[in-house]
Parts: C-alpha cells; structure tokens; sequence
C-alpha cells in the first residue's frame, strides 16, 4: 500500500518514550498499522534496552513452541501407525471374539482359541524394526534391547487383559472362559518372546504358535468328538493352568538370560 | 534473532516474504517465518502495550499470548487487511486478558447482556489520521480521551474498554456518549 | 572410570576384529587405534565399511577378535551399556519415522539415550538442529521434508548429548556442496570432544575434514596415515598421456585426448603430481 506520508524520527522517537501527545499519538498507531516502514523505523529508533526485551520476549516465546508435546509413553508404545494398528486390532478381536460367541450360541470356544492371539500378536509387533521411529539410529542407545521390546508388548497388550476379561463377562460368558485364557496367553506371548532371542523371526513363530493354538482349541468341538464345555473344562483345568505358568515364567526367564541377544548378538 | 546462519539454506539474506506470505508459512509450522513475524512487529507492538500498560511482565505475557496464537491458530488470519491490524487485535485482547479480574460467574453473566456494538461513527472516527477530529479530540479531558482511545481507536467493544480501564461498563458508554457529544460540537 | 585404553591411549582399538556371513568375511582380522580427531574410512562399495562401522557402534558382535570403545568392552552388556551413553552413531541410509517432527524425534532419541531433564533435552535438540540448519524446519513433519533435510535430522539425533566417540556412516549423503561445507565445521567442533569415525566415498571430504584416514577393501584395512601421505604413496607413478598405456594398472580418460595412468611409469612419461585420488586407487587396486 502506497503511503502519502511517513512520521518523522522526532515523532517515532517521542511516541515510542512515551512523551507523545494523545493525538498524535493515536494518528500514529493508526499509522503504524498500515506502515510497514515506519514500523521498521519505530524499532531502530527505540531505546537500547528494546533490543534485549525482545530477545528475552522470543528466547520466552521459542521454550513455549519447542517444547515436545508428546509424552514418552505414547512415543515409545503408541506412536508409529504399525503399533497403533496392531493395539486397535487387538482390542477389536478381544471385543469381537465374545460377541460372536454370543451370536452364534458358542459352539465353539471362539474366546479361548482367538484371545490368546493379542498379547502373542503384541510381542511379535514390539520386535519389529518398523515399530522403532528412529530405526536403526534407535539400536546404538543405551535403552536398545529387551527393555524397549517388553515395554511395547506390555503397552499393546495390557489392554487386552480388561477387555478380553471384561467382554467376556459382559456377553455372559462363564467366569472360566473368561480368565481361562490368561496364562496360555502369557505362555504363548512368553514364547515368542524368546524366540526374539534367537535367530528365528519372532513373527514367524507368532503365526505357527498362534495356528496352533487356535487349531487345537477349536478343532475337538468343531468336528464334534468333544463338546465345547469339554475343551473349556480342560483348558481351565488346574494341570493345564500351572503347565501354562511354568511356560510363561521359564520363558521369561530364559529370554531375561539371553537379553543380550535381543540388541546385540542379532545379525541381521 | 542474532542467530547465525553457517550457509546450510540459500536464503540467508533478510527474509523478503510479505506479513501475508509468512503467516501462511506459519500455517506450515515454519519457525522461520513466525521469527521473520516476531522481528518485524514485537518492537511496535510492545511499545503500544506498553503505552497502555506500564507493567513489564504482563507486555511480556500478552506478547508471548499474541505470538502464540500465530504460532497456533494462524487460521486466525483471514487474509484480507493488513497482517499489522490483525496482530495488534491479538495483541491488545491478550493485554486485556492479562488485566482482567477474575470476576465471579454471576459478574460474567450480568456484564455479557450487555450487547457492545460498534457504531459507523466510531468506525470513520478510527480512519482519521490529521484533521479537526484530531484537534478535537485532543481537547477532550483525559477521561473521555482513553475512553475514546480504547473503543475507537484500539477497537475494544465497551466491556472490554471497561476492564482496560478499569470502571463500569456503564461509565464507558456514558463517557463515550459524552465525547461523541463534545466532538461533534467542536466539529461543527 | 577409565576413559581410554591404558596401554594404547586410544578411544578406540581393535585387534583382529572378524566378522562373517556365512561364506562371506565381511570385516577380516582388522586392526585399529585411533585418538582424538576426525578418522576418514574410504573403500569400494561392499568393503565392509558398513560393518565394521556397526560393530564400532556396538549395533554389531564380532564374531572374533577384541573391541576396545572408551576403553570399555562393547561385548560385556554393563560396559556396552556405559559406551552407548557417551557414543553417537548415524547408520547408513537412516530410516526415521515421518510422522514426528525433526524437534520430536531428537527429543525422543534423546530420551532413548536416557537424558530425563525435559528442559535439558528440549534445549540440546534446538541447538543440535540449529547447528544443523534445520532451525526454521524443526516443527513440520519429516515425511515433508528432502532426503537432506531426513539426514541432518538423523544426524542431529547422532550428535545429541556431545558423544565422546561419534561412529557416521556416509553422513555427506544427500546433501549439497554447500550443506557438505556446514556439515564439516559442525563435525570439526564435535572432534574437540572425542573421535569422529565417518565413511565417505568422497576423497575431498577427508582431504578437507580428516587428520586420519583409513582405506578399506575387502574386509581388510589396506592402507592407514595421513591424508597428505595417501596422496603422496601415489608420487611417481601417476603420468598422462594421449593414448593407453600397457604398463599402467589403472587408466581412465580425464578430458579430450588426455589419460591419467597409475603404475609403473615407463621411460620419459610425463608424470603429474600424485592426489589423494590417486592414492586411493592405488592402494586399492593393490589389495586386490
């Protein structure tokens, strides 16, 4: 926008001292807000110390804008679009599972063959490369190895304890289908954390364990040599239970024992 | 900022975007250009804080609050006018939100009936630069002065003139109704 | 604690350091001391470079022979943990997660290297990104940005928290002359500190930037020293001429009817002053 005047120095030099009078004052701020040039004057002209407030007003403003807004939780559990994907997965088998059992009249115990999957489908998420947001720069830090691995399992998978436990109840599931299915979870989920250890792809293990699992759950009731009740009554069975405990706690400890693996010793 | 560039970008001179070209790059979180932004208007700005308020810490505030808002609402700007005018309406209802009492609830709702409104008169008033209107005015007494100053000129509605100035929002408008009176006889 | 190598003095020392895959030997018997300052390591596609520098960066485990980072020992898990909190690695090609921005992800790797002082980290990835040019840049999202912009951001990642012993691979890729020039004043102040080790392909960066270099090839470290003597090995038997010459090892055409050759010059051959080029060629061609 073209000017047809511009404030003299005296005029920008009382305003910004404060001694100017009201009218002139008031012309000039109206002046200023179209001015570009009198603007870059008006700081010029300003006293020394305007220079310093507004090095400490931008070193203020710049600590607010640059501050990460993202907590490290979110960061390190949730915050690339595979672990996302995978914790909505999980937590819509786990709601799915029982609501289809409920639909269908449960003939087959969908709950126990499907929801062990989450946390088993969890730990072979955490160990993929895809999931780490710094790659490879991520495996140089002193935080690399099993501790970050566990720490995403356990967010994506935690969920599933509430939800698998609570949907079942909800869609009136007995209390034994219900947590019957927690250690032959935690057992799989165990396994293919070992695996991790190893030079075996963890996924790879993942889809065979998980097959597995859900084959010889679902396969007695489904081709009818034993009803469903059965396959629930044996899977909540005090045998199976501890079997399941000994797994998950051995491999654990293994897989605590071999962490170096999990950081270090792979050669891909 | 007196930051150094060591030749990693090939803008180094001074940055030559328009206000209205750097708030859409902010809108891009370009730093640089809320930078660029803050260097060109924070010394006119806060000089006219300061003129209405002689309290450091809170210019410093309402300047952080105004850039801020750039920073994150620079969808705020519509894109006409001029970028200056809309910083300073940022800038001059931040100062106010700095100054304002936390009134209680029943205080907010009974002031809130009270609709303010902007006549056409003051909106001409507001383009004059030199004139009559400007001898006028500053034969106003003080009182009428900052009342007009801050309805007119700073573009306040009547509660938030009261709340910069810190008397009733009737005052205001009576006030305003006496100099609208005073300058129309001294125009005539 | 000890800090460096009691009996060399090095930050950084190996000794017959070997790893394989299967068949293959990707880094043969290598041995290596090296001090402060900038260590160049030059070498053909497939040297091995890559995996020695892993290995450096504990990402690796030898399959044999000894590592000595810091004076620490990278394949005991307690000292290996004590050496990823004072080392910087930026891998070759890194692959960052676009959806953070160049502020969040230094943030986050800062946090990975277990700096918990928010105001601390906020403050060291301003700086780092700052030094890196990427001040106006550090709140869009990283998809949006060049590959060079991706690299500085890994980069500033790496140099988080003034590592004693910064391992980069190829840390020049993707940026332009002028970026290549910024980048080695910002890797010259982090020598003050400690060693920098970085792989390049380009001889003028380690005339440039390096007190060390390292020529690599084929798993094996084939020439070590100065970069003024690797040029200089090369001295007397650099010559050009117009046509080829059967006696050179190596020839290649350097403008309109003019050849350089490497080798054995023959009788009255014009022989040039040698280059780090030069150099270079030649210690590889003769590990060959």
């Amino acid at each position: 926008m073209t000017q047809t005047w511009h404030a003299d120095d005296e005029t920008l030099r009382s305003w910004a001292g404060g001694t100017a009078a009201p009218v002139l004052a008031a012309s000039l701020e109206a002046h200023l807000l179209r001015c570009d040039e009198c603007r870059r004057r008006m700081a010029s002209l300003a006293p020394s110390t305007t220079a310093s407030d507004a090095v400490r007003r931008w070193d203020a403003l710049a600590d607010e804008i640059d501050r990460p807004r993202t907590t490290p939780l979110t960061r390190l559990g949730l915050s690339t679009p595979g672990l996302r994907a995978a914790w909505l997965g999980a937590v819509l088998v786990l709601l799915l599972a029982p609501a289809t059992v409920a639909a269908m009249g449960g003939r087959i115990p969908l709950v126990l063959a499907v929801a062990p999957l989450a946390p088993l489908a969890a730990v072979a998420l955490a160990y993929r490369a895809s999931v780490e947001p710094a790659g490879q720069l991520a495996l140089a830090t002193p935080s690399a190895g099993l501790r970050v691995v566990a720490a995403r399992a356990l967010v994506v998978a935690l969920p599933a304890v509430p939800l698998g436990v609570g949907g079942a109840l909800a869609f009136g599931l007995p209390l034994d289908v219900a947590l019957g299915w927690l250690l032959p979870g935690a057992a799989l989920a165990a396994l293919v954390l070992l695996a991790g250890t190893t030079r075996v792809d963890p996924a790879v293990v993942a889809a065979t364990l998980g097959s597995v699992w859900a084959v010889a759950v679902s396969w007695p009731p489904a081709s009818r040599r034993m009803p469903a009740a059965a396959v629930v009554d044996l899977v909540a069975s005090g045998p199976v239970q501890l079997t399941a405990l000994a797994v998950a706690i051995g491999a654990i400890a293994l897989t605590v024992a071999r962490r170096d693996a999990v950081a270090y010793r792979r050669t891909a | 900022m007196g930051e150094i560039h060591d030749g990693w970008d090939a803008r180094q001179t001074a940055d030559r975007r328009t206000d209205a070209e750097l708030v859409a790059a902010v809108r891009d979180s370009d730093r640089g250009a809320l930078r660029e932004l803050f260097a060109r208007h924070e010394p006119w700005l806060a000089t006219r804080l300061s003129r209405r308020c002689a309290d450091q810490t809170v210019v410093d505030t309402a300047i952080q609050d105004t850039f801020l808002a750039v920073w994150r609402k620079p969808g705020g700007w519509r894109g006409d006018g001029e970028v200056a005018a809309w910083l300073w309406g940022i800038a001059v209802r931040s100062l106010l939100h700095e100054l304002r009492p936390r009134a209680n609830v029943v205080e907010r709702l009974r002031t809130l009936r009270r609709s303010p409104a902007v006549s056409a008169e003051e909106e001409v008033l507001a383009r004059v630069e030199h004139s009559d209107v400007g001898l006028a005015f500053s034969r106003l007494s003080p009182d009428l002065q900052a009342v007009v100053q801050a309805t007119v000129l700073d573009g306040l509605t009547t509660r938030e003139a009261a709340a910069l100035l810190g008397i009733p929002s009737g005052t205001v408008k009576s006030r305003m109704s006496r100099a609208r009176t005073e300058l129309r006889e001294a125009l005539l | 604690m000890t800090t460096t190598d009691t009996v060399t003095g090095a930050l950084l020392a190996t000794t017959g350091l070997t790893k394989r895959y299967g068949p293959l030997t990707a880094v043969d018997h290598v041995d290596l001391s090296l001090g402060r300052g900038i260590v160049g390591l030059l070498g053909p596609n497939g040297a091995g470079k890559t995996t020695l520098l892993r290995i450096l960066a504990t990402v690796l485990s030898p399959d044999a022979g000894d590592v000595r980072l810091l004076g620490l020992d990278p394949t005991e898990p307690k000292e290996r943990l004590e050496i990823r909190r004072r080392i910087g690695f930026l891998p070759q090609s890194p692959r960052l997660y676009g959806g953070f921005t160049p502020l969040e992800m230094v943030d986050y790797v800062a946090i990975l290297k277990e700096h918990t002082d928010k105001t601390w980290r906020r403050n060291e990835a301003r700086a780092a990104l700052e030094a890196l040019g990427l001040g106006d840049r550090m709140h869009q999202r990283i998809r949006t940005l060049s590959g060079g912009m991706q690299q500085r951001v890994a980069l500033a990642a790496a140099l988080i928290g003034t590592p004693q012993l910064l391992v980069l691979d190829e840390p020049a890729t993707g940026l332009d002359p002028e970026q290549r020039i910024a980048l080695r004043s910002v890797l010259a102040g982090c020598a003050d500190e400690g060693t920098v080790l970085l792989s390049t392909h380009n001889t003028a960066e380690v005339s440039a930037l390096c007190q060390h270099v390292l020529v690599m090839d084929q798993g094996r470290i084939c020439w070590s020293g100065a970069p003024e003597d690797l040029a200089a090995a090369a001295q007397g038997q650099v010559w050009e001429s117009p046509h080829d010459e059967p006696t050179a090892v190596r020839s290649w055409l350097t403008g309109p009817g003019n050849r350089r050759h490497l080798g054995t010059p023959p009788e009255g051959a014009r022989v040039v002053t040698s280059t780090l080029d030069d150099g270079y060629l030649l210690v590889t061609r003769l590990a060959r």
